[in-house]
């Protein structure tokens, strides 16, 4: 799975010097005029080793398969929801890991980051203190700001390694978790209630009307559609290609079946509705998206995690770049973990940071962000975050005991990899 | 209406006339002498219903006709005690309450059941300010907070007013003794058989009530300290003050959270509060077990839906306090106030037979003297 993905290419590096042979060899795609040659080479961009995230997507309905022919109830509408509700953790932390992963760096302190975030906000908005809840949110953001732009510095300024600097980071903030609790005599052991009133309970707990959300996925595959269509249009106009409007058709119709399903998976669920934290999680990812894709910072970010020395050279500053991404990741890690005590109902600080990071990384890589920096793409967060929460849930709905559920997380994680691995091997051959 | 609805009710009008009572310039006394012989099941019930619907505003005084306490003590006054708990209305206390019914039955006293409904500090100390300007001869209580209660407790000793905390303890609070089990001890056990349950590992969900309870505080650390090295890992959850808060608390949770490996609850409200929920998703093979033994845990403990709950006889933790706040007066402080260890019991399924096969004040099931059949 990693998704090809170029470093962030702008529309005007579109208009290559690569003659039409060589394009037909490494972007076939981009001559298609219609959809059966646009298929055609997509086929043969597979052959070549370039499958995109289709090994994960084929691996991930395997999975599934085997869990409902386990378990039947492993596909009912509750079970649906509550794998996609369990996965929306591992997709927040996954988005703050790829700021990391893309630099070719990586950040061990961000499960802890989640749990001192989320007790921050946690407090805050609690008796004596009383914030509004957005203000918690602000003031929980502010606290691991300051802390990832410390982790950023010491990376950057003190050439130190990442995975030193994070990992003492890690025990740092598990230190600070228990200072924090500690200051507040109302919290039992470490164990703060989240007011059931707050919407910071109710983005986990709480879920639109059915009618809304019929309402929000149909306006947003409407906006997808709309959106991709405008484009394309526009690629057109200025001479640049773009993909047939039969493929981008079949992208919208994948999008409304996918919404469809999910809407009434949901509405079938009791409590009725699509939970507030989906519609949280996407619009955080369209954010990123953006920040990575559209703005100059972001594809900086590409550009320094695919050749630190190049950006420098070209003028980039590298070290706030760095320090911007660790910010990033910390304060990612923080929504995370409003994600985290929203799903709890509570903040404790039994929150187990050292297994959330790793299944970070692992949401990461199997989303396809490489570990060498450079290629990644935010919204394949959502499809390692998912296949996590498919096996971690099928596996416990199976009745397998956390020793095997480990492992076979891991299993998951390193055919991810090889696979990954043996299909570049095979595009490098070509 | 079951026993515990009607304590629901009584502590209800409990409620509402604790103002006025805490107003009153003196306590208006109620002395009923009842003669046991063929007075029978209803004489119990009535009790507590006299004691609970007069709320504070009034004083229980039952004595067992030819109790010989008042000549083997010579002590021919009745002697006043107060009991505060921080849930006055839970159905964990009802054992407690009947303990302290029968003690005061058995020596001759009188009793006031007071305190707060949801953990309140305030309501606590309120109660406890009220007991001692009221010069009561003894009070029992449940000391929730390391610190809060020293003032009161202090004043309460100037006015050579015998405190024995029970159920809860706060060591350096003043209080002259504590009756219940060791917090700790009983949630390093719980930790221990949870990872028996578990041999290898897995995540689990902890209940535990809110705010700043020490009993709990101390019950937490035990579990957390047993599970250590066990690769079993604890979401604690935290589920509010109130029974219908912890209801909804765990109804949300649990369904949403069935890949969990099993689900614990470190106070008697929330196990309750467990069990209903696993009765009503019908999952009997979820991995359970809690604290005390409230009739909804009894019944899903026979049913198989919990694998345990600790018992910390409740019963015994009022009954013995007043007898020691009793002896302590008839012996001018000579004799009374000790540490007791009520132990922490692991009743299974097996265990529970005994009590769904009776009805008992022993642990709240039944009013009756003695163990009645189911």
């Amino acid at each position: 799975m990693a998704t090809p993905q170029a470093p962030a290419p702008s529309d005007e590096s579109s208009q290559s010097t690569l003659s039409d042979e060589e394009l037909v060899t490494a972007a076939p795609e981009v001559l298609a005029t219609s959809l059966r040659e646009y298929l055609h080479a997509w086929a043969q961009k597979i052959r070549n080793g370039e499958s995109g995230a289709l090994p994960v997507i084929v691996g991930l309905i395997l999975i599934i398969i085997f869990f409902r022919i386990e378990r039947r109830v492993f596909l009912s509408d509750t079970n649906i929801v509550n794998i996609l509700t369990g996965s929306t953790i591992y997709v927040m932390l996954g988005a703050a890991e790829i700021f990391i992963l893309l630099l070719s760096e990586i950040d061990l302190s961000i499960g802890f980051g989640a749990g001192v975030g989320g007790l921050v906000i946690a407090e805050l908005i609690a008796s004596p203190v009383n914030l509004p809840w957005w203000l918690g949110i602000i003031g929980g953001m502010a606290v691991m700001a300051v802390f990832g732009a410390l982790q950023g510095s010491l990376v950057s300024r003190l050439n130190l390694p990442s995975f030193v600097v994070t990992l003492g980071g890690q025990l740092a903030l598990q230190g600070l978790l228990l200072v924090i609790a500690n200051l507040d005599p109302t919290a039992v052991g470490g164990v703060i209630q989240i007011d059931p009133g707050s919407p910071i309970y109710k983005l986990v707990n709480g879920t639109m009307s059915p009618g809304l959300s019929w309402a929000m996925v149909i306006a947003a595959v409407a906006l997808f559609g709309i959106a991709s269509l405008v484009k394309n249009r526009a690629r057109t106009a200025r001479g640049l290609t773009a993909p047939p409007l039969g493929v981008t058709l079949i992208s919208i119709a994948i999008a409304a079946i996918g919404g469809i399903l999910l809407v009434v998976t949901a509405n079938a669920n009791t409590p009725s509705g699509i939970p507030w934290v989906f519609p949280f999680v996407v619009l955080v990812l369209v954010f990123y998206t953006w920040l990575l894709g559209r703005t100059r910072i972001g594809r900086y970010i590409y550009a320094v995690g695919a050749n630190p020395e190049a950006a420098r050279r070209a003028g980039i500053n590298v070290r706030w770049i760095v320090t911007f991404a660790f910010i990033m990741s910390s304060v990612t890690a923080c929504l995370a973990g409003v994600v985290y005590e929203s799903n709890q109902g509570s903040m404790s600080i039994d929150i187990n940071g050292g297994q959330l990071v790793l299944f970070a990384v692992a949401t990461a890589v199997i989303g396809g962000t490489s570990l060498f920096g450079g290629r990644g793409r935010m919204f394949n967060a959502l499809l390692g975050g998912i296949v996590i929460s498919v096996v971690v849930n099928g596996l416990a709905v199976m009745g397998v005991g956390a020793a095997a559920q480990d492992i076979a997380t891991a299993v998951v994680l390193l055919a991810a990899v090889t696979l990954d691995s043996l299909v570049r091997r095979r595009a490098a051959a070509h | 209406m079951t026993d515990i609805d009607r304590l629901a009710r009584e502590d209800d009008a409990e409620h509402h006339h604790e103002a006025d009572a805490q107003r009153a310039p003196m306590l208006e006394r109620v002395t009923r002498r009842a003669v046991l012989g063929g007075a029978g099941a209803g004489l119990s019930a009535a009790l507590l219903a006299a004691c609970g619907s007069s709320g504070a505003a009034h004083t229980v005084t039952e004595t067992i006709a030819g109790s010989p306490a008042p000549t083997l003590f010579d002590n021919h006054r009745t002697l006043r005690f107060t009991v505060v708990s921080h849930a006055t209305r839970s159905p964990v206390f009802t054992p407690t309450h009947y303990g302290v019914a029968d003690a005061c039955r058995l020596v001759g006293a009188s009793y006031q059941w007071v305190g707060s409904q949801n953990g309140n500090i305030d309501e606590l100390l309120h109660a406890l300010n009220f007991a001692v300007g009221a010069r009561v001869d003894g009070i029992a209580t449940t000391l929730t907070d390391p610190g809060a209660f020293t003032a009161p407790l202090s004043a309460a000793r100037d006015a050579g007013i015998p405190v024995i905390a029970y159920e809860s303890d706060a060591p350096d609070s003043g209080r002259l003794a504590y009756i219940g089990s060791d917090p700790h001890a009983s949630g390093l056990q719980m930790g221990t058989r949870i990872a028996t349950l578990l041999p290898g590992g897995g995540n689990i969900a902890v209940f535990i009530s809110a705010p700043g309870d020490t009993n709990l505080r101390a019950r937490l650390q035990g579990l957390r300290q047993g599970l250590a090295g066990s690769g079993v890992h604890a979401d604690v959850v935290a589920t509010g003050e109130g029974a219908g808060a912890q209801q909804a608390t765990i109804n949300g949770y649990l369904p949403r959270h069935l890949d969990r490996h099993g689900f614990f609850a470190l106070d008697g409200s929330s196990t309750s509060a467990l069990a209903n929920t696993i009765a009503g998703i019908g999952r009997a093979h979820v991995l359970a077990g809690g604290y005390d033994l409230t009739p909804e845990t009894q019944q899903q403990l026979a049913a198989g839906a919990l694998q345990f709950a600790i018992d910390e006889q409740p019963y015994l933790q009022g009954f013995l306090a007043i007898l020691q706040l009793y002896l302590y007066r008839v012996s001018g402080g000579l004799t009374g106030p000790a540490n007791v260890d009520t132990g922490a019991r692991f009743v299974d399924r097996h265990g529970v037979a005994a009590y769904v096969r009776s009805q008992s004040r022993f642990e709240g099931t039944g009013s009756s003297p003695g163990l009645q059949p189911a």
